[in-house]
């Protein structure tokens, strides 16, 4: 049964290595095109999977398995803010549906350890996705000009 | 977007190289790098190919089915 817990938070492992490089990629180039506000919360967001990588880690190696930052899938990269929100939706949509079955698996294991590591996960990854819904939804109501002079500046 | 990020090649690019005449990823690969490099993208590149594919068919159909 460990053996199938250990792969499924390999598994997270590796969803979130790519959040860690998909965010702090969006989070350089919107540093970049000047875009500063938006830029500090890709890197918080980037920063906040790094950490919680760490958790899984320490999680594996309590089960006796080995973490696995080897496997990185693929990802793309957005040449416009727009495209770094559909982007991380789709990232983090998925990561909400992976982290969520990973909570059942782990339930129905009787391991509450790890569920009590995974549960609170949960809502924090609904709230990043929320926030990338939220920039999508005003950038469109506001319109790409209005909405990217907010992100300018500290 | 960035698809091959090893050579930085957009998606646009890519779709230019299949709509050019590429209809494998070893031939997008040829014509604009993209693919050629880790290779993890070349899942991605496929999927596009299909894709472009689908549309050209689903033109065609349109073109055949709407009346003059």
């Amino acid at each position: 049964m460990n053996e199938q817990i250990i792969e499924a938070l390999n598994g997270l492992i590796s969803t979130e290595l790519v959040a860690v490089n998909q965010y702090f990629m969006h989070a350089k180039l919107c540093d970049h095109w000047g875009f500063e506000r938006l830029a500090s919360h890709f890197r918080e967001d980037s920063m906040e999977e790094m950490r919680d990588i760490e958790a899984y880690m320490d999680r594996v190696l309590l089960l006796g398995g080995l973490p696995n930052l080897q496997r990185l899938d693929s990802f793309q990269v957005g040449e416009t803010v727009a495209e770094a929100f559909d982007l991380g939706i789709a990232l983090e949509t998925r990561a909400v549906d992976q982290l969520k079955a990973a909570v059942r698996l782990v339930d129905d294991a009787g391991d509450v350890g790890t569920f009590e590591l995974l549960t609170p996960k949960v809502p924090e990854e609904e709230a990043q996705l929320d926030w990338l819904t939220t920039q999508k939804g005003l950038l469109e109501q506001l319109g790409e000009q209005l909405y990217l002079s907010l992100q300018v500046g500290e | 977007m960035y698809v091959c990020l090893c050579r930085a090649v957009s998606e646009t690019t890519i779709v230019d190289a299949i709509r050019g005449g590429a209809t494998t990823v070893e031939a997008v690969g040829q014509a604009c790098a993209a693919g050629t490099n880790c290779g993890k993208c070349r899942t991605s590149i496929e999927f596009m190919i299909l894709r472009e594919q689908e549309l050209v068919s689903l033109a065609g159909r349109e073109q055949r089915e709407t009346p003059p």
